[in-house]
């Protein structure tokens, strides 16, 4: 495939027959040469999408998805574009969020293994993992319209985590009504779970500190423990996704659009079939705010519990909540004029830099945290986007090392047992609700985190501010 | 023949079924998919229920039909062993299928990946000399 080197991390693939404008790919020489060829197609596809803008966009850990490729941007005219459910995923509001403790490694180091179990019994995860929260159908249309307040105040953690979580922990405009029966009965069961595949639950040691200032701001020094929670809106925001992807399959003719592949299905954005959908995609992120606000509350509990202190003396803080399958409506200078966008973001966090209206106000100087989930065997990072991000990516940052082997080549590579006992010989605990989930995500599985947050750098769109290195990992 | 292969690809999970005609091949590609989340062998038959679905072609009535199961599957936290389709109406694109299994057990299942949906990348329904071919990716 014919690509165009822009810089020392940007290439671009020129635009072709059907493409509305060129695609570009953010990440070193090594990196770009490594996407898979079935990728770089699908970031192309995305090209055609009508009133795509500036570019169709592949962050550095970007990687053969469903229609969209995993690690994409696509920013698109709110007045005369489309919205594509393709372009946010079936995990809509899948992210990450990252909470503070006071605690040194020594300190924590003796306890580990307890918190494991402990978390993990208090936890629901895994292939048809129970939650022990059952709300009612009206309960839960509640929590999708009101967000994480609505689990906070009945007691899920502290008023002051909402000020820490994109969108204050709601997104504006969530409407239960254009939610279907199926996805309320799949969501009920799943309120308060993490789930399989690459979600995942983290004791954390911060390793290194590269912006002492900012880092300071956040609250992070070298040594210190953290928290890592990474998982979505279950079954619930899954649903969703599926019902309105069905119902554009069927809308694309009647708006005349044509796309290369069905999963990229759209409509426009102004249109009953669109608004629905963000309507009702606004009521998975809210889902998946208050899914990992519950989950914190039992962490918080959990280190109580084996500690022996309170969460507050703890420092158990929440420093921010990101997602990275979102769509969100920004405003971005296009042609030297401000215009209102629909930012598609799959597998990409949003890295608004500083000054920027999105920012909480703790963070407007700074910007806000980016977090990006490692392996369980490498590292974890905290970003903050700069002036050159907003340009290139529409504000956008990776979302993770971006996966490089199948699940089923993984599988033949090592058996779970095996990566678990080579993880905890480098003195990682290590404990998964199955053991072919753990072969499915061993470190190999992924690019080198390091190269991908390398890439990040060298194009300008985000700045390091620090590393967190696995202690203690509990997957699905 | 064996009913399903799964290939590569890198982030999910992407299979073939295979059928003498579409009834069997229904009931591979949903045997295939059960078999991502936990293993169908070690499920009991204790409990049955029935789902329907429609589309307006083959592909769409799979594409349903897998949805349907896949909801059945979270909503009620069941697994299911078989999987038979009773009814299929090839002129309205319309099937009707059985499901049998037990509520999920975690420590008797072998638990794997969960899905989070049946997509429409690459999703295809064909012909292939005298058996009848599926090509479905799983978002898991």
């Amino acid at each position: 495939m014919e690509m165009k080197k822009i810089s020392e991390a940007i290439f671009e693939l020129p635009k072709e027959e059907g493409m509305l404008v060129p695609a570009r790919i953010y990440g070193t020489e090594k990196l770009t040469s490594e996407i898979e060829a079935g990728a770089l197609q699908q970031v192309k596809n995305v090209a055609y999408l009508p009133g795509i803008q500036k570019y169709s966009i592949a962050l550095p850990d970007c990687h053969w998805g469903y229609g969209f490729p995993i690690g994409g941007v696509a920013a698109i005219d709110y007045e005369k574009g489309v919205v594509s459910p393709g372009g946010i995923g079936f995990d809509i509001n899948c992210g990450v969020r990252l909470v503070k403790t006071n605690l040194t490694e020594k300190e924590i180091k003796p306890h580990l293994r307890d918190l494991i179990n402990e978390m993990f019994g208090a936890i629901p995860a895994g292939v048809g993992g129970k939650s022990k929260l059952r709300l009612s159908e009206d309960e839960l249309k509640q929590a999708l319209e009101q967000g994480a307040s609505y689990v906070v105040e009945r007691g899920y953690g502290w008023e002051r985590d909402l000020k820490h979580t994109e969108e204050n922990g709601k997104m504006d405009g969530a409407d239960a009504s254009k939610v279907s029966d199926k996805a309320l009965h799949r969501g009920m069961p799943q309120f308060g779970t993490l789930g399989s595949g690459n979600h995942f639950l983290e004791i954390q040691k911060v390793s290194d500190i590269f912006d002492k200032e900012i880092a300071e701001k956040f609250g992070l020094e070298q040594g210190q423990i953290t928290i890592m929670i990474h998982c979505g809106s279950r079954g619930f925001g899954h649903q969703v996704a599926t019902d309105h992807l069905n119902t554009m399959v069927s809308a694309m003719n009647k708006y005349g659009i044509n796309v290369p592949d069905k999963q990229l299905c759209c409509a426009p954005i102004q249109s009953k079939e669109g608004q629905d959908y963000l309507k009702a995609m606004k009521c998975a992120v809210n889902y998946a705010f208050c899914n990992r606000q519950v989950i914190m509350h039992w962490v918080r509990e959990s280190f109580e519990k084996v500690i022996g202190r309170d969460a507050e003396s703890l420092g158990m803080e929440l420093l921010y909540d990101i997602c990275h399958n979102v769509a969100k409506e920004e405003m971005h200078e296009i042609n030297g004029e401000q215009k209102k966008l629909l930012v598609h973001r799959k597998g990409a966090t949003r890295a608004m830099p500083a000054g920027r209206e999105e920012n909480p106000a703790e963070f407007m100087k700074t910007g806000h945290p980016a977090l990006i989930p490692g392996t369980m065997g490498t590292s974890s990072y905290v970003l903050v986007g700069t002036q050159t991000g907003l340009k290139e990516t529409f504000g956008s940052v990776a979302h993770g090392a971006g996966r490089t082997m199948s699940r089923h080549a993984a599988m033949k590579l090592k058996r779970g047992d095996q990566v678990k006992k080579e993880l905890e010989e480098k003195g990682e605990i290590i404990k998964g609700k199955s053991l072919s989930g753990l072969a499915e995500e061993m470190p190999e599985a992924y690019k080198d985190v390091e190269e991908v947050i390398a890439s990040v750098e060298a194009s300008g769109i985000g700045k390091k501010v620090s590393k967190h290195v696995p202690l203690a990992v509990m997957k699905g | 023949m064996k009913g399903f292969r799964f290939l590569e690809h890198t982030a999910d999970a992407l299979f073939e079924a295979f059928g003498e005609n579409l009834s069997e091949l229904f009931e591979n590609s949903a045997k295939a998919m059960c078999t991502v989340m936990y293993n169908p062998e070690k499920v009991e038959g204790k409990t049955k229920l029935t789902v329907e679905a429609e589309g307006k072609n083959p592909e769409e009535l799979l594409h349903n039909l897998l949805d349907s199961i896949l909801f059945e599957l979270h909503a009620k936290e069941l697994a299911f062993s078989k999987i038979r389709v009773l009814e299929l109406d090839e002129g309205r694109n319309y099937a009707k299928a059985e499901l049998e299994g037990e509520e999920f057990d975690a420590e008797r299942h072998e638990p794997r990946s969960e899905i989070k949906a049946v997509t429409w990348n690459q999703f295809s329904v064909k012909k292939e000399g005298n058996k009848w071919v599926s090509r479905v990716l799983l978002d898991i």
